[in-house]
């Protein structure tokens, strides 16, 4: 499992914690720039990550922190610093998943994002008979 | 809460009003976990559990065996109401911060899961990284911390004890 995986950065004027050094994991530029970093980067997951026995990764993060502000929402939770439509969308699930499970939200799915059903050997390996 | 500053005091006079933020020791205390409760993450298990998905039952094949036998963790499904948690694995040391050794994590993560088995145990949390760096080989995941891609640097795959049973 990847941990800690995310980690794009963009602050909020009027919805962060104040007089607070910020830890810029991988900064961007604006809203859009979060969005399409949020989907490359999972991408990369999906694509790369089962065959080398990755089966879940944990973003960072669901929420903006005092310091750090790599949050889907904003620390106080009035923001939502991206685009559903475009990051818990089926462009940001795994490619061979179900159609007939409801569409995720954000906050519903990113905190633990399996994608052991993209990898038949992940799955056969943990015990899975269907 | 009543807090340490980075020196090992105790925060004094305490105003319970004052969150401390700025002069706390964070992450690397557990600071995070502390706060979790107090900062509005409502529990919702009023309702009946027929009512939620859990983010880990559903995802049945990737769980523990006897985790899935009693399976403690369950959220609401529409969570836009409600910031329900999940807490659907045990992780006692963040980045190997505080960690006393290798050994001294494996222990722990034994007894964690002698404690609670409905849930997953990961003794630390991003092997590759940060404090006593290394695989305690004690729990039910891999777990390294990558931002940007899949985890690929660091650690050889191993399989978690538990399969050693289940394995075909």
């Amino acid at each position: 499992m990847d941990g800690e995986h995310g980690g794009l950065t963009l602050g909020i004027p009027g919805h962060v914690w104040p007089s607070t050094a910020i830890n810029p994991h991988g900064a961007v530029k604006d809203r859009a720039a979060l969005n399409d970093g949020y989907v490359a980067n999972t991408a990369v997951l999906q694509d790369k990550g089962p065959g080398i026995g990755v089966s879940g990764s944990v973003h960072t993060q669901i929420t903006d922190v005092e310091g750090e502000h790599n949050g889907l929402f904003t620390y106080d939770r009035n923001v939502e610093k991206v685009d559903e439509s475009k990051v818990c969308g089926r462009s940001a699930r795994p490619r061979s998943a179900p159609t007939d499970r409801p569409e995720h939200s954000c906050r519903a799915a990113l905190p633990f994002q399996l994608i052991a059903d993209r990898a038949p050997s992940v799955r056969s390996h943990y015990g899975a008979t269907a | 809460m009543r807090g340490k500053t980075a020196d090992g005091q105790w925060i004094s006079p305490l105003n319970p009003a004052e969150p401390y933020y700025n002069v706390m020791m964070k992450e690397a205390s557990g600071w995070s976990t502390l706060r979790l409760v107090p900062r509005g993450l409502p529990l919702n298990t009023s309702r009946p559990p027929s009512k939620f998905i859990s983010p880990c039952t559903s995802h049945w094949a990737a769980i523990r065996p006897s985790a899935r036998t009693s399976p403690r963790c369950f959220g609401s499904r529409d969570r836009r109401k409600s910031w329900s948690p999940c807490t659907h694995r045990l992780d006692p040391v963040q980045r190997g911060w505080g960690q006393w050794s290798i050994p001294a994590a494996a222990e722990l993560a034994t007894q964690i899961r002698q404690l609670d088995p409905s849930r997953l145990v990961d003794a630390r949390s991003g092997a590759n990284c940060c404090g006593t760096k290394g695989d305690p080989h004690a729990d039910d995941v891999i777990d390294v911390h990558d931002y940007q891609g899949p985890a690929c640097r660091g650690l050889t795959p191993r399989a978690p004890p538990w399969m050693a049973s289940t394995a075909a």
